[in-house]
């Protein structure tokens, strides 16, 4: 879900990072879809050398994609393959929460840090340039610094924070019904759903096969992998590599940070969080015991529901944990029952899977309806919530009879709802005797949450601009001479710096919202099953 | 037809603009920020890293400057010294030097694994500055330009003897090859536009015929 907004936030965040013909560059492809070299120059009106630029730190920094359309109609010798570049709003939005990924990695293994860190500042990296970005770092020996490097990548690996690159440019054949035509004008469900299909088959075609993705090649030659399950599901049509691209392979292993890990573990982190407040901390317990033993199982950010566990291991799960140590069997039961925890029996043994799309949801319906409160009032927030509920349409004088608010007030409200775009509205004409007019409510969930994350999508472009303009002012400030000085330049400094952070601090909440509409709700384009 | 004119007396419309002060447009104006809650370590130390990454990035060799120096947004008034930040001047000796130094971009690329189109200026040694154009007018012309052409290699095989030791310790420039090149207008090579009826079909692209 890619709305206005949100590409005017990511093109900020650019522009901050790289600067803004980097950020030009971008967003001609974030607003015009997958383009060639030559229509990148000619849309942005840069040079061709500033496109070229433009392109290679967006692309070591996994910004874009670049593919190659098979197309028939080339030359006489065969088909010719024609390299266009896609944006990844994706992953260009997950920039915002890099401090939070060197949070999980420095929590979990807090020798991997700087690793991840050099991953994160560079976009991708071979092994040989982290060993000598960590002896630059360090004064440690050659061969020592060099051993510390791989064990630390290896468990990186092992927890799948870090992925092997994917194929720098996948060739995609072209399908019968074109795929790319995109209709000029109105935005249309049809065009986004045209756009994720082609994001989704890039992807999925320069995706490494597991096996490979989470493996390095060390210098003795030998291949130190992850254990994979049996149960994985491989592409076999991967590996449909000619014998040079699989030498060279051996050669250069470009590793990057798997944001799509990082996601699920912050995915997992809010279910709780909501689960915490929503409930109380023995189901929380509970919950992160079932997400920790079913973590290495799980494929997707979108889960919809976790692997059935049998009681006895999320027992012993929440045995393992600090917080769950006092917890006994009934207890957990009842947490189990409390969460709405589906449970099928196996044989003797009692299975329990948890619906997170459910939580999700949950807490999607929290945030809204909070926005409700603060924006129209306790009377909105009642009406909105009963036509949450319901979910189908209700009559006005339905609506004020259930909710107690006044007859006059009710089409009041309800009117400011719908025209700020919270509530789908309905005109039925019933011409019996006399002609009357009725109006019908509804709460249409896809649409407000479109319309919801791009609220938060514009608020968090504010907040980002307030950001840069407050840290541009005390870089002033410090520059200004002593005379011109009317306040300490150190309490100012102070004070800017206060305000700076409390907005950054902001920021991140208003992030964590914006995950819980974007992230967690959209199925995954970085890691498909195909 | 007394009536006639703009009616510029005193009554007439002539203080249409008297009271109108023009006001000077203020991005964030100051207002009343409610009271900043104290923040925790663990947000503090959030921050901290995203704004040491930011700060990185501005410095690498991934942050592109336009060559003009523009008019900062948030600069209330602009510098005229910033344009010409090369040009070095006896006040500049008391200015600190905030002038970042960066690194070539090509030291942290994996130059395979990058499309072609876009690396293919970083994998020659040094790509020329100009590219050779044809004089298509008549055949004397195109011989004439041959041997200036003749005359200037061995020329610059003359020069590169003598400066072969320096150009060792160069850094790869990536520059911008001539705009002929580039854009869409090679994609089109039966393109018409009724003008050069004069120039054989044979010569349509002598652009990008060989340099000899």
């Amino acid at each position: 879900m890619v709305t206005q907004y949100g590409i005017k936030l990511v093109v900020h965040l650019l522009t901050n990072q790289f600067g803004n013909i980097v950020a030009k560059v971008c967003e001609s492809l974030l607003r015009r879809g997958p383009l060639t070299l030559q229509l990148i120059v000619r849309f942005t009106e840069l040079t061709p050398q500033q496109v070229k630029s433009s392109l290679l730190i967006l692309i070591q920094h996994n910004c874009v994609q670049a593919f190659s359309l098979e197309q028939q109609d080339g030359l006489q010798d065969g088909p010719k393959a024609n390299t266009q570049y896609l944006a990844l709003f994706n992953n260009i939005l997950h920039r915002m929460r890099f401090s939070k990924f060197l949070k999980i990695v420095s929590g979990e293994f807090g020798e991997c840090k700087e690793l991840l860190k050099g991953l994160l500042q560079h976009g991708r990296l071979t092994l040989k340039q982290m060993v000598e970005r960590e002896r630059e770092k360090s004064s440690k020996k050659d061969g020592n610094c060099e051993d510390i490097v791989q064990e630390n990548i290896l468990k990186l690996l092992s927890a799948r924070y870090v992925e092997r690159c994917p194929i720098h440019e996948p060739v995609l054949a072209t399908p019968v019904k074109d795929d790319t035509a995109k209709r000029r004008g109105a935005k249309s469900s049809k065009r986004n759903e045209e756009s994720e299909t082609i994001e989704q088959r890039v992807l999925g075609a320069a995706a490494p096969m597991d096996a490979q993705r989470f493996s390095i090649i060390t210098n003795t030659g030998s291949n130190v992998s992850r254990e994979t399950s049996v149960g994985e599901k491989r592409k076999y049509d991967a590996l449909e590599l000619d014998r040079e691209s699989a030498a060279e392979e051996e050669e250069i292993v470009l590793l990057r940070a798997n944001f799509e890990e990082f996601m699920c573990r912050l995915r997992h982190k809010a279910c709780i969080e909501n689960v915490r407040t929503r409930l109380d901390d023995g189901a929380s317990i509970v919950l992160r015991a079932m997400l920790e033993a079913v973590r290495s199982l799980e494929k997707r950010v979108k889960t919809e529901k976790s692997v059935p566990l049998s009681l006895n291991t999320i027992f012993e799960e929440v045995m393992n944990s600090e917080e769950g140590r006092g917890m006994t069997l009934d207890r957990v039961r009842a947490s189990l029952v409390q969460l709405g925890c589906s449970s099928s029996a196996r044989g003797s043994d009692e299975s329990y899977s948890i619906d997170l799309k459910k939580i999700v949801e949950l807490a999607q319906n929290d945030e809204v309806e909070s926005i409700v409160l603060k924006r129209f009032g306790r009377n909105a927030y009642k009406m909105f919530r009963l036509l949450s509920k319901t979910g189908c349409l209700v009559e006005t004088e339905k609506i004020s009879d259930v909710t107690f608010v006044e007859k006059k007030e009710a089409p009041k409200m309800l009117f400011k709802l719908w025209s700020d775009g919270y509530l789908h509205m309905e005109k039925i004409t019933v011409a019996a005797g006399r002609q009357s007019q009725f109006l019908l409510w509804k709460v249409n969930k896809p649409s407000l949450q479109e319309h919801v994350l791009d609220e938060m999508f514009h608020a968090a472009l504010n907040l980002s601009q307030r950001v840069a303009y407050e840290r541009e002012k005390d870089k002033e400030l410090i520059n200004l001479p002593a005379d011109k000085q009317v306040m300490s330049l150190e309490k100012r400094h102070e004070q800017r710096k206060n305000v700076a952070l409390v907005l950054e601090s902001s920021l991140r909440e208003l992030d964590d919202a914006v995950m819980l509409f974007h992230d967690f709700e959209e199925p995954s384009l970085l890691k498909l099953d195909l | 037809m007394a009536f006639r004119g703009r009616g510029r007396g005193r009554g007439y419309g002539g203080g249409y603009g008297r009271g109108i002060k023009q006001e000077q447009f203020v991005l964030f104006p100051d207002i009343e920020l409610p009271k900043i809650p104290t923040l925790t370590e663990e947000q503090r130390s959030l921050g901290r890293e995203q704004r040491r990454l930011e700060n990185f990035w501005k410095t690498s060799s991934y942050f592109l400057e336009e060559s003009a120096s523009k008019e900062s947004i948030f600069s209330d008034r602009f510098d005229k010294r910033k344009q010409s930040d090369d040009i070095e001047r006896y006040s500049d000796r008391k200015r600190p030097n905030n002038k970042i130094v960066r690194d070539s971009l090509s030291q942290y690329l994996v130059v395979s694994r990058f499309p072609q189109e876009l690396v293919e200026d970083l994998k020659g040694q040094r790509p020329r500055k100009k590219k050779a154009r044809w004089n298509l007018d008549s055949e004397l012309n195109k011989l004439d330009v041959l041997e200036k052409l003749e005359q200037m290699a061995e020329g610059g095989e003359e020069d590169k003897k003598g400066d072969g030791d320096e150009d060792e310790n160069e850094e790869e420039v990536i520059e911008a090859e001539s705009s002929d090149t580039d854009g869409e207008y090679t994609q089109n090579i039966d393109f018409d536009d009724d003008e050069d009826d004069f120039i054989d079909a044979d010569n349509d692209g002598g652009d990008e015929e060989g340099i000899y």
